[in-house]
């Protein structure tokens, strides 16, 4: 059976020492329950209808034990810890018990159960109250050492104290890794005025899976701008889901995925506007070549207490191929009445004048692609808030584009609009 | 340096240019004109390699070589330069890099060494005094936002930088005000120089207050009906194009 590796390494998990006090034992049962009932989800549930995961379930993943390599500081910083998860779960319990598993919760998503049951390694990050970070935290994940078909369940928490201000990069690489699956999850509180900066780039083996589930919870005037940029893997799912659970906060979520191939890239977002005065601005573009899916979903809640709320989601997409394909789902839902809100899709492709413009300066064809699609891509980048990352995310996209197109031979699909 | 012999072009199957002849050599300044839709622009667009228009018939020869079987990019290697009646914008690309870019290509095709970044931005800086142009306008992308003014400066920016052999300016003066038609024709008017022809296509004859042309034609229906001297585009503004038909 498919889900028996999955069960058998809950067995041996119960027996070790990551799961020997009762409230994590009992959540870890509780997520495994949840996950062998269902089992992995089919394009036929609502949530997964552009995800078809049958490749995970097919290739029989198995859960590795290795724990990785946990992020540290390169030098203590007060009021910053940055811990091995279950060193944070042996030092502070209580504090785990309150928060893990508490952002995502593993009710509706499969594969955020099988994390909670499952998950091996991960990290831990804790700002207090005040502190403002200069330096940006790096976290990471890397698939090695991995034995061969591995299924990685990450877990990371990070809390930030009431005013306190942060940046933090997830890093997914493949390591020595080459075909494996890695399923990620990652709660994020932060309390009244925080400000964080969350950047998660995704740069997977081309044959691996990624399937990942950031959760944030903003209190009062907490400010959240994120950025995730998605080149590798053969399928990727990355779903953000922010809670504003009270008045003034504010997010910014932007991405940016680029595929070729067989590439399924598929991001799905949920902002939950719970309170007052919340603000969301969401800006995502995909730049698909090959026989590459895109899929953008993005649904805005803002609930009857939330009046005020300001709140946008754009997605744009540029097809380099005739054979690339992209899904695009904007979704409004608003019970309040006094609201500012807005939401927009566009696909397009290369425009023809454009490309003729810059041939009649002596720029090749292809270089002339070349250089519409990294203009298309580095808007998303420019645009967005963020105080660092954004060189290197440049870097990182012109070396994707560069890789793209010169495996190209003017197989490219132009249009006038 | 160019010739065109009984040129016949069409767009979407409509021939729009039906038999054009028109000779140019280094040094020469000639002015395209005619009333709107009579093939103006077709011509330098074709010329420039534009996939939309199909050439059904003629010989255009550029330097001794088939200019119709070059493709578009190895065209402005060779010198050859359209300023754009409506330039593109190029969102996300910065100007600069974009001007670096393509003049470095040009270089290259030429057996020229690229410039590195300090002796193209030198380069760039002296060029930029002859269309009066703000150096803000280097890191913003190419043409967005710009104003029609700013769009049409810009043209003759990458004219001056990438210094062809043979610049054709399609409408270069529409849609600018006195003061901006002065900078914009002045930078061209400075560019002319003997191994360099320049094909004017224009409407108005106002643009040749501050560029004299050698040689004047007149282009209708697809035809080009009427050649002269600097002082027909003059009699052109008096008596209007309905003149030449009759």
């Amino acid at each position: 059976m498919e889900l028996k590796q999955y069960q058998d390494a809950f067995e041996m998990l119960k027996k070790g020492r990551q799961c020997d006090l009762s409230w994590l034992f009992r959540l870890r049962e509780e997520g495994m329950a949840a996950f062998l009932q269902k089992g992995f989800p089919t394009v036929k549930d609502n949530a997964w209808r552009y995800t078809d995961v049958t490749a995970i379930r097919e290739a029989a993943f198995v859960p590795e034990g290795e724990s990785i390599q946990p992020a540290r500081l390169d030098r203590p910083l007060e009021g910053v810890e940055v811990l091995d998860i279950f060193v944070a779960i042996k030092t502070f319990p209580e504090l785990l018990e309150k928060y893990l598993g508490r952002q995502a919760g593993h009710e509706g998503n499969p594969f955020t159960a099988l994390n909670t049951g499952l998950f091996r390694s991960g990290t831990f990050i804790r700002i207090s109250d005040g502190v403002i970070l200069k330096e940006p935290i790096r976290i990471v994940h890397s698939a090695s050492p991995a034995r061969k078909a591995g299924a990685f369940q990450r877990r990371t928490i990070i809390l930030m104290g009431k005013g306190s201000k942060a940046s933090i990069v997830e890093t997914y690489v493949a390591g020595d890794g080459q075909n494996y699956f890695t399923n990620a999850v990652t709660e994020i509180v932060l309390e009244e005025g925080a400000q964080m900066e969350h950047c998660k780039i995704q740069q997977e083996a081309p044959e691996a899976f990624h399937i990942a589930m950031t959760q944030v919870a903003q209190r009062r005037g907490s400010s959240f701008v994120s950025f995730a940029l998605s080149t590798g893997a053969r399928l990727m799912r990355n779903d953000c889901r922010v809670a504003l659970t009270e008045e003034g906060a504010s997010c910014e979520l932007n991405g940016l995925y680029l595929g070729d191939k067989d590439q399924v890239l598929d991001h799905q977002t949920f902002v939950d506007h719970q309170k007052p005065d919340g603000k969301s601005d969401q800006f995502f573009k995909g730049l698909l070549a090959g026989n590459s899916r895109g899929v953008f979903r993005g649904h805005v809640m803002v609930r009857q207490d939330a009046q005020r709320t300001d709140a946008h989601q754009t997605n744009k997409n540029l097809l380099l191929s005739d054979t690339a394909k992209v899904d695009t789902q904007p979704q409004l839902e608003i019970l309040a009445d006094d609201v500012k809100c807005g939401h927009g899709s566009a696909i397009g492709q290369l425009q023809e004048d454009a490309v003729f413009y810059l041939r009649s300066r002596g720029i090749g064809e292809k270089e002339a692609a070349r250089m519409l699609a990294q203009g298309f891509a580095r808007e998303v980048i420019e645009r967005s808030s963020l105080s660092f990352m954004k060189e290197t995310l440049l870097e990182l996209v012109s070396e994707k584009l560069g890789k793209q197109f010169n495996s190209l031979n003017g197989q490219w699909a132009t249009g006038n609009e | 340096m160019l010739e065109i012999k009984n040129l016949h072009v069409s767009v979407e199957g409509v021939e729009i240019l039906k038999g054009i002849d028109l000779k140019v050599n280094a040094g020469e300044v000639h002015a395209i004109m005619g009333p709107n839709g009579s093939g103006k622009s077709t011509l330098a667009r074709v010329l420039a390699g534009h996939p939309a228009y199909v050439v059904t018939k003629g010989i255009v020869t550029y330097e001794g070589k088939d200019l119709l079987a070059i493709p578009v990019e190895e065209r402005a290697r060779q010198g050859v330069f359209l300023a754009f009646q409506y330039p593109i914008d190029i969102p996300g690309v910065n100007n600069a890099y974009f001007l670096k870019a393509a003049l470095n290509e040009i270089r290259k095709a030429k057996g020229l060494e690229e410039l590195d970044a300090m002796e193209f931005l030198e380069l760039l800086k002296e060029k930029m005094k002859i269309v009066e142009m703000d150096a803000s306008f280097l890191n913003r992308p190419v043409n967005e936002g710009f104003s029609g003014g700013e769009k049409k400066r810009n043209e003759i920016l990458q004219m001056a930088v990438l210094s062809p052999k043979l610049a054709i300016l399609d409408e270069t003066d529409s849609g600018l005000d006195i003061d901006a038609l002065k900078i914009v024709a002045g930078g061209v008017d400075k560019m002319r120089s003997p191994d360099r022809a320049i094909l004017l296509v224009t409407h108005y004859q106002r643009m040749l207050d501050y560029i004299t042309p050698d040689y004047v034609h007149v282009l209708m229906g697809g035809k080009i009906v009427l050649s002269g001297g600097k002082d027909l585009a003059f009699k052109l503004e008096e008596k209007g194009y309905e003149w030449v038909r009759a």
